[in-house]
């Protein structure tokens, strides 16, 4: 890659398959060897890890698309000619058709394809932690796993699953008290989840994982159904706060960034 | 089928004929069921299966979308439910997507999004591995610039 132009066509092409995991490690110590010695290296190497959650947020989009009716119903009636002395016709004809009747062959697809892990990172790791705050932030009994009166534990054993080294932020003077925490599963990555109440019972969670790109990035809000969240990125974690308004969260993001 | 009709959608970039496409799909794999290997992946014979009813189709229309006709930042077609900030930001995403060359948002679904491996990525297309780095490294290039220039900051 030396004899490259920085920037050059082929060191994109590189740096391109470096984000999508294609890389040996011999190349992709190179990569990271580039990286440190160039920052204009290391500059796109975070624009296109940003990018890469953002195509995602994008294709997430399109299967919540509702499909015409239509469809379905024609995909029913669809004629059916085929050797059929042969297993595998049966097997896929019962598989598209079962698809078609609970109106959704991607349940077939996954289930029976596709390794569990690959269908985790089929998602982005916000849209995952969205949905499981619908379901948690009503378990205001069974809200977490571990107390918060065992916060040097959380850090240690919520560190290590993460890979990322965080502290509690005290959230107190804003008026959010700390819960404890819990451990999730998004995009195939595991998720540190710190949970805090408010006065009224409400509940936020600061959601941490390991950032891929080591690239930081600035407070942004995001919106996944009913569900708001402020991201940001230090170098080495990616962070969420999940629930709440907009306005709360943007605040609390920049009271907590700091202190995490 | 959501993820059926996302592929679809990536090849046509319009939802009547990625619809379209996807019950054409449908009864040419019910009647080349034959020709599936149990065992082997589905999603990939039916992504290539798909590309392949999606290539027949369009010889026989000689009319594709994406190459500049449709002002695809304006589609109706390409909005995604919502209205949030982060939607209207995913819409402008897509919405550049769309506007790709032909064949360029495909490789970066399967890639970027959906995570299947270049050599898988080569296959569903029939295209040279090299090729399915090189769209993606121009279609990485061209959407950055494309947000760039719309004052795309990430919501």
């Amino acid at each position: 890659m030396n004899d490259h132009a920085p920037l050059g066509e082929e060191l994109l092409v590189w740096l391109s398959a470096y984000v999508d995991g294609a890389l040996n490690d011999e190349e992709r110590a190179e990569v990271d060897k580039a990286a440190a010695q160039d920052p204009a290296i290391a500059a796109e190497l975070d624009a296109l890890f940003a990018l890469n959650d953002d195509m995602r947020d994008a294709f997430d989009g399109l299967l919540d698309m509702p499909a015409p009716p239509a469809l379905g119903d024609n995909m029913m009636s669809a004629p059916v000619v085929a050797n059929t002395n042969r297993t595998p016709w049966k097997a896929l004809a019962a598989m598209l058709l079962l698809g078609v009747f609970l109106g959704s062959a991607t349940t077939w697809i996954t289930q029976s394809v596709a390794p569990p892990l690959q269908i985790a990172t089929n998602r982005s790791w916000l849209a995952d932690v969205a949905e499981y705050h619908q379901v948690y932030a009503r378990q205001t009994r069974h809200l977490i796993e571990v107390q918060a009166s065992e916060k040097d534990h959380i850090k240690t054993w919520l560190g290590k699953e993460i890979g990322v080294a965080f502290t509690v932020p005290d959230l107190a003077n804003a008026g959010w008290t700390f819960q404890g925490a819990r451990l999730l599963v998004a995009a195939g990555k595991p998720v540190a989840q710190l949970l805090y109440t408010d006065a009224n019972g409400a509940v936020i969670a600061l959601c941490a994982l390991q950032n891929g790109s080591g690239g930081a990035a600035d407070t942004a809000l995001k919106t996944f159904g009913a569900i708001h969240m402020a991201t940001w990125k230090s170098a080495t974690g990616s962070f969420a706060l999940v629930g709440g308004a907009p306005d709360v969260l943007e605040n609390l993001a920049r009271i907590a960034a700091p202190l995490i | 089928m959501p993820r059926l009709r996302r592929f679809a959608w990536s090849l046509t970039r319009d939802w009547p004929d990625a619809d379209d496409l996807v019950q054409t799909s449908y009864t040419r794999a019910l009647t080349r069921a034959d020709q599936w290997q149990s065992g082997t992946k589905l999603d990939a014979w039916m992504y290539r299966l798909m590309r392949n009813v999606w290539i027949d189709k369009t010889r026989k229309r000689k009319t594709r979308v994406g190459q500049g006709q449709e002002d695809a930042a304006t589609s109706d077609a390409l909005q995604t439910s919502g209205d949030s900030q982060t939607t209207a930001y995913a819409n402008q995403v897509l919405a550049q997507i769309a506007l790709l060359p032909e064949g360029f948002s495909t490789v970066v679904l399967l890639v970027a999004v959906e995570g299947h491996s270049y050599s898988e990525t080569a296959e569903i297309m029939d295209i040279p591995i090299g090729t399915v780095m090189s769209r993606l490294s121009s279609a990485r290039q061209k959407l950055r610039a494309a947000l760039t220039q719309q004052g795309g900051a990430r919501r």
